[in-house]
């Protein structure tokens, strides 16, 4: 019995034409994600690119009740035709919301009159969203360009995780936005913990309240907050209850919801929650031999990683190999 | 032409929407219209009558039936037309019910307007109808019934009280089906084993009945009445001196999760699945080998050790792993382990670490005592040149067939390259003397220090007596690269040094050592020179990192050691001054494309070079043969470095000479590879000697097993055991063993990582144990050609797998179980012996909770949207068992809908109700497993629309049916269609509720629908009552719309056969290649006829003049 696990399918490798989508939530609060995906796109050797012509998903403003979707829809339809005119037409995305909404615009823009009222107003700075767009654009989650390369991870390790539990927080916008899409079981996303399988960790697979979202709601968290936490608090004491030392992030909303308020969460009710909150191109790149500070960032985070780190070994050079 | 228009009124169906008065007027002024009447019901006597009369008075020969569609009472009045000697297409059909009133009904203007051109329609179809012809097929009075479930025997029953032969084919090992699994029955809660056996018992003695346990209908041929049947019989490897005592099973050591019992017990390789099972006879879950034993170039069941030593049998394991090679200790440390590469366990996290296994077994499972010799049958004499692991593997091999064998050695210990080429620290001595020990002790004489070529000669071999010579002499000299400074001092060959050092010499290294090449050989060197004294070394190879040819065991420690590798160099001089090297220089270089032997040439990078400088340089770029043994051995040629053998022989260019090893590779130059070849030597020698093939040169392989992905996904991952290794660098100043091997506890839990992936492990276990020398491993699958006039399909359903709805936890929570699981749970003969224990303790739950509709009634992609008929009755069958046995039991079944039609279901619904089981109408979101074991149920009350979280210590899925897997599989072998969810499709829903779409076929129970066990078995005795209705004359005539093809027209192209569904079309072969239509299995469908480009083909009452003129009026 205890199935609690599921193996996700291999995907062709993508070698050339990323481009690394940057999001607004990963630079304002942990830059160590982006600068952790750059540093492992160079150890796998995948060609990409950061177009400073692209512009902020909106998915945010949209979510949050702050934007009209045809604003969205034209800002994705542009920076689709940035993108392909940029011969980078594979975009990675490192946030769920970037993912999610950037994949429902491509959606409503096949719709002719949707493309049309779009192009209407990309007509005014000379771009059109036609079918050569729309058919060479690719929108990815950066974690399946980088599961398209994980044959690569065995002979990339230099700092081992033995005996490390990690478990992994589906981000929704990745998982339930189009679950026919997902790479591998949607209800049971187990990519962040096989990229790390080599280094030795012990994977966590499904467990209570897995596919519970993490609480933060766009602006939940702050219109509501007793809701927004109290489901953060039940996800965190299922995790608890793991003994995980490591829940691996796939979003930065996520990130947020669980660094920046665990320690919160914790002295309100008492409990103890003790594991980190790493991205998990944070934690990959840390068991790669990436330094904590100048690649991972954990100085932005409001958890204390220190014991972690002292763990894992990232605070001796010789732990390196 | 004189033709009749009947109009229908249909009882209103009809005439309350179209005017009938004015048709007919109409009607009568078409031409050739003789008679034209209305009728309430065309279909009744009234109707029947009044065409007789219009036949006998007005002289008709053709008439139009105005009316519902033909696929109601076409055959009706057809039947009329034939009786009344009108002959076979003189009806003509205008539906003006389902295709005018029923559509119209709210425009009768246009209903009538529609009617006028469907009779102009059929009466112009009437000018071109011309008799068809049938003929009279005899058919065989025997049916195939597939599928031994309840309705399977009670079908074959039926059929042979009738006097009727049945073929009764099931895919498992017995017959009984699903209803040999249950506890008891609803409503009556009778035991379902007690009703079940009777019927067993039955089939088994009944002479008509033909049992085929264990095999499949592989193809289905030939016309109705006449079927040609292949039944593929899967080997048992049990044969019939079987007496059922379970010996075997008692020694097996594969533990398998046990599919009888829907994985809630474990059953061994070995089994027979319950005690009354038919036939009674035990079978070996056999799926083909293992991936390692098929990679193993000697074939060693792996499996087979690694199996027997997750049970601590150590001995019985060195029995397995020596069985194949004489060997095992030293492949336990040294082997490329090939089969750790093709290991399924690979596929879900890291191979099992099988050559670490195999060193345990050697190491601690091996007999204290040395073998005693063995009888020499044959008066031959065999003598082996070289005793290396080709050599001893042959010698051994001839031995144990009952020669005398001499194995003459060149230098003065046995061995070979496991004695003089691999390092101490790797392989120690007194390991491999003991094997070679075991292989002298068995009549082996071993002859140390005898060159061929300068002490003896393969002339004076046979002059000396011997009858056959087997030439294994490995290549013991080093290559070298054709460079500047190759004779200066300092400059070694890896193969002499580590002779040198094994055999006691104390060779000098430098301080700082360059080794040229990058495979095990240049890491021994590399290492050895450690050993030897040296500082520093450095390996220089031409390949990359990611190309390196050493094992990753040498890359590895050769790291641990502090080897440093530096990659992509060519090595161009070795650099000196004063007749003394310095170093050597390189030139950067990448791969080329590999060649014909995939080989890949460095290719030189223009203007880079680097320099390593060292007081030693050792060479390791490949070794090469010593081919002084050449002299008087005529016929013996060397050829690019190796002794030309004939491959299927191993013979030599001489009569009587034979070679393998490294000296004559079929494959790599392994460890392993020379033992096999000294296998294949062995018996080609044998067989050359006994003037026949007795023994195949190259093994025979079965099958290879291959697992497929979505099989593995469910297993957790779980680390390889690491062996423990002497620190890196202070075991460069000794030759003690570098690799520790495993401790016992850390052995039996890697092999109980092993997934069983044949199931068999071929340890053969069961072989020494029956007492009655029943297991037969030589037994193969073959076919069996049957004859039979008709066909029932009673295959079967399965339970919806739960694992698609993964929120609700089966699989992976211990107490979330199927209403199968319980059902075997409640049963006497079940794994508990009927006692209601929780998986997780072992205690009586107390809180149960069952969920219905678990993947029927069910919209989302993982669901199926039929209901699955049974589940409502199931659950409840299951919660009154258990209130009734634990009244404190608590039980809620959340529904969707509770449906009990059915004779005194809905009385036994309401019976349940008042022994106290509580039912709510809900759905379940999610379940959650506690620490504990018992389980949070998230459901929401769709009475009251409330939500609610409540604890149970057991959850029981009520899952769906689909079509099994058997039933898709000879849907697809019969040809008839399956519907949603894999059910065969009936001919007719209402009307041929067991027809298939194929004449001749017909089926019954859970293959056709969901539904209970009595419905099964009236549906049996249906498809029984079909089959014996069509047998019973003996003789049948073939419909008279089929289709024919017009040799004249047709073009021979084969476009018709490829789309005939029923495969009733064949072509001639030959110049004049036309196609021919077998009316015995035409369906007229009509699909060939329409696909024909010439018009060659008409089907039979649809030629295209019948049609256009229908349809162009």
């Amino acid at each position: 019995m205890a199935k609690n696990f599921t193996k996700t399918p291999d995907v062709p490798r993508t070698e050339k034409g990323v481009t690394l989508f940057r999001s607004c939530l990963v630079s304002a609060e942990y830059p160590g994600v982006e600068s952790s995906t750059k540093w492992l796109f160079e150890r796998f050797g995948i060609e990409y690119t950061v177009n400073p012509d692209q512009t902020c998903c909106t998915g945010l403003g949209y979510y949050s009740d702050l934007m009209p979707i045809q604003t969205t829809v034209g800002i994705a339809a542009r920076n689709a035709c940035v993108v392909v005119d940029d011969e980078h037409p594979v975009m990675s995305y490192l946030c769920s919301t970037c993912y999610a909404i950037n994949k429902k615009a491509r959606n409503i823009l096949d719709v002719p009159e949707y493309r049309a009222e779009t192009n209407a107003v990309l007509g005014k700075i000379g771009r059109e969203y036609d079918d050569r767009i729309a058919g060479t654009v690719q929108h990815k989650h950066t974690l399946e360009i980088l599961w398209g390369a994980h044959d690569s991870v065995p002979g990339l390790i230099r700092r081992r995780l033995d005996g490390i539990k990690v478990a992994t927080h589906p981000a929704c916008h990745y998982c339930k936005v189009f679950p026919d899409e997902t790479l591998g079981n949607n209800e049971n996303f187990m990519v962040p913990e096989e990229m790390l399988i080599p280094a030795g960790v012990v994977c966590t697979g499904a467990y209570n309240e897995k596919q519970t979202h993490c609480g933060a709601g766009f602006r939940q968290r702050f219109v509501n907050p007793s809701i927004s936490m109290g489901v953060t608090q039940k996800k965190l004491q299922r995790l608890a209850e793991e003994k995980v030392d490591v829940l691996v992030h796939m979003c930065p909303n996520c990130h947020v919801q669980f660094d920046r308020f665990s320690d919160i969460i914790s002295a309100g009710s008492g409990e103890e929650y003790p594991f980190v909150h790493l991205h998990v191109q944070q934690l990959l790149a840390l068991a790669f031999g990436a330094d904590p500070e100048k690649v991972v960032g954990i100085q932005s985070h409001s958890q204390d990683v220190e014991p972690f780190l002292e763990r894992i070994g990232a605070r001796t050079k010789e732990a390196v190999r | 032409m004189r033709a009749g228009v009947f109009l229908c009124e249909c009882g209103g169906n009809i005439s309350g929407v179209v005017d009938l008065g004015p048709l007919a007027e109409h009607a009568r002024s078409l031409d050739g219209v003789v008679a034209v009447s209305i009728n309430q019901f065309m279909c009744g006597t009234e109707g029947r009558a009044l065409i007789e009369k219009a036949v006998e008075e007005r002289g008709l020969d053709h008439f139009v039936i105005a009316s519902c569609s033909p696929r109601f009472q076409g055959p009706t009045f057809e039947r009329i037309a034939r009786e009344l000697r009108l002959g076979e297409n003189a009806v003509a059909f205008g539906n003006i019910r389902e295709g005018c009133s029923y559509v119209h009904a709210q425009e009768p203007e246009r209903a009538q307007v529609k009617a006028r051109k469907i009779v102009e329609g059929a009466v112009a179809r009437l000018h071109h109808m011309s008799d068809l012809p049938r003929q009279r097929t005899f058919l065989s009075r025997s049916v195939l019934v597939v599928g031994g479930g309840i309705a399977g025997m009670s079908a074959a029953e039926e059929l042979a009280a009738t006097g009727i032969e049945v073929h009764l084919v099931e895919r498992q090992q017995s017959i009984g089906g699903y209803m040999a699994r249950l506890s008891k029955t609803f409503p009556t809660e009778d035991c379902a084993m007690c009703s079940l056996a009777p019927r067993l018992t039955g089939t088994a003695i009944n002479s008509r009945i033909h049992l085929h346990a264990l095999s499949d209908v592989t193809a289905i041929t030939g016309p109705p009445g006449e079927f040609s049947v292949t039944v593929r019989h899967r080997p048992r490897y049990v044969n019939e001196k079987c007496v059922g005592c379970g010996e075997c099973a008692a020694v097996c050591p594969v533990t398998y999760p046990n599919d009888f019992d829907f994985g809630v017990s474990e059953r061994t390789a070995v089994h027979r699945p319950f005690a009354n099972a038919v036939p009674a006879t035990f079978a070996i879950d056999r799926k083909g080998w293992s991936p390692c034993k098929t990679a193993c170039p000697v074939h060693t069941s792996a499996h087979g050790y690694v199996a027997l030593v997750a049970k601590g049998r150590y001995e019985e394991a060195w029995r397995v792993a020596s069985e194949p090679n004489p060997f095992p200790s030293v492949c336990g440390r040294i082997c490329t382990h090939v089969c750790e590469t093709e290991c399924t366990r690979g596929n879900v996290d890291d191979p099992i670490a099988i050559a670490g296994i195999k060193r345990f077994v050697a190491d601690h499972g091996a007999p204290a005592e040395l073998p005693a010799p063995l009888p020499v049958f044959y008066d031959e004499p065999i003598a082996i040149v070289g005793g290396g692991p080709a050599g001893l593997t042959a010698a051994r091999e001839l031995a144990q067939f009952g020669y005398k064998a001499t194995v003459f050695e060149a230098l003065p210990v046995a061995g070979g390259m496991l004695r003089v080429g691999i390092p101490e620290y790797r392989l120690p001595r007194d390991v491999l003397q003991g094997e070679v020990d075991r292989i002298t002790a068995l009549g082996v004489e071993l002859k140390t220090g005898q060159r061929c070529g300068t002490d003896f000669t393969v002339d004076s071999l046979f002059a000396d007596g011997y009858k056959a010579v087997f030439m294994a002499t490995g290549l013991h000299q080093s290559k070298d690269l054709p460079i500047p400074g190759l004779d200066q001092e300092g400059v070694l060959r890896a193969v002499e040094l580590l002779r040198a050092q094994a055999l006691g010499e104390q060779p000098s290294t430098g301080k700082r050592v360059v080794v040229v090449g990058g495979g095990d050989v240049a890491y021994d060197a590399g290492r050895t020179a450690f050993r030897c004294g040296a500082d520093e070394v450095t390996l220089a190879c031409i390949e990359d990192e990611r190309t390196a040819p050493a094992s990753s065991e040498e890359i590895e420690e050769g790291k641990q050691e502090q080897v440093h590798v530096e990659y992509s160099l060519l090595p161009v001089e070795i650099l000196g001054s004063g007749g003394i090297a310095s170093g050597v220089k390189f030139q950067r270089c990448t791969l080329g494309a590999p060649n014909e032997r995939g080989w890949r040439p460095p290719l030189p990078v223009e203007g880079e070079y680097v320099e390593l400088s060292g007081d030693t340089v050792i060479f390791a770029v490949g070794q090469a043969i010593v081919a002084d043994f050449t002299a008087g051995a005529e016929g013996v040629v060397v050829e690019r470095g190796q002794i030309g053998v004939d491959p299927d022989t191993m013979m030599t260019g001489r009569r009587g000479v034979f070679a393998g090893g490294d000296a004559a590779a079929m494959g790599p130059w392994t460890a392993i590879e020379a033992i096999a070849a000294g296998r294949r030597g062995a018996r080609a020698v044998h067989n050359f000697l006994r003037g026949e093939l007795l023994v195949p040169v190259w093994d025979s392989e079965a099958d290879k097993v291959k697992i497929p992905h979505t099989e593995l996904e469910p297993f957790e991952p779980q680390a390889r055991r690491i062996m423990k290794t002497l620190d890196g660098v202070a075991r460069r100043t000794t030759w003690e063993e570098v690799r520790l091997g495993f401790s016992e506890e850390d052995v039996r839990e890697e092999a109980a990582r092993c997934l069983d992936c044949a199931v068999c492990s071929d340890c053969k276990s069961c072989v020494t144990a029956c007492p009655a020398d029943a297991i037969d491993f030589d037994q193969k699958a073959w076919d069996e050609e049957i004859t039979v006039g008709a066909v029932i399909l009673a295959t079967g359903h399965q339970e919806f797998d739960a694992m698609r709805k993964l929120p609700l936890g089966y699989s992976r929570f211990r107490n979330v179980l199927t209403q199968s699981q319980l059902a075997r749970l409640l049963s006497a003969s079940g794994p508990t012996a009927g006692e209601l224990k929780r998986p997780s303790d072992g205690e009586v739950p107390r809180r149960i909770f069952m969920l219905q509709c678990v993947g029927s009634r069910d919209c989302t992609s993982s669901g199926n949207e039929h209901c699955s008929a049974i589940c409502c009755l199931f659950a409840t069958l299951h919660s009154s068992l258990i209130k009734q046995h634990y009244p404190d039991a608590e039980i809620t079944i959340g529904y969707t809908d509770m449906r009990t039609p059915g004779k005194a279901h809905e009385e036994y619904y309401r019976l349940v109700q008042e022994r106290g089981v509580r039912y709510v109408r809900g759905r379940v979101g999610e379940i959650l497993e506690e620490q504990d074991g018992s389980l949070t149920v998230r459901l929401e009350n769709t009475m009251t629309g409330s939500k609610s979280e409540e604890a149970y210590d057991l959850v029981v899925l009520s899952a769906g049916l689909e079509g099994s897997k058997g039933t898709q599989d000879i849907a697809r072998v019969a040809g008839v269609q399956t519907a949603a969810a894999g059910f065969i499709r009936e001919l007719h829903p209402k009307l041929a509720p067991v027809d298939t779409q194929r004449t001749g076929m017909f089926l019954c129970g859970t293959a056709q629908g969901p539904k209970n066990i009595p419905d099964s078995i009236a549906q049996a005795k249906a498809a029984a009552a079909r089959a014996i209705s069509m047998l019973s004359t003996g003789f049948a005539m073939t419909p008279a719309q089929v289709a024919a093809s017009d040799v004249s027209v047709c073009i021979g192209c084969g476009v018709c056969e490829a789309s005939c569904p029923q495969t009733a079309i064949v072509l001639t072969l030959g110049a004049d290649a036309h196609s021919v239509v077998d009316p015995n299995i035409c369906r007229g469908c009509g699909i060939c006829a329409a696909e024909c480009p010439t018009g060659a083909i008409q089907l039979g009452g649809f030629s295209d003049d019948e049609v256009l003129a229908e349809a162009t009026v």
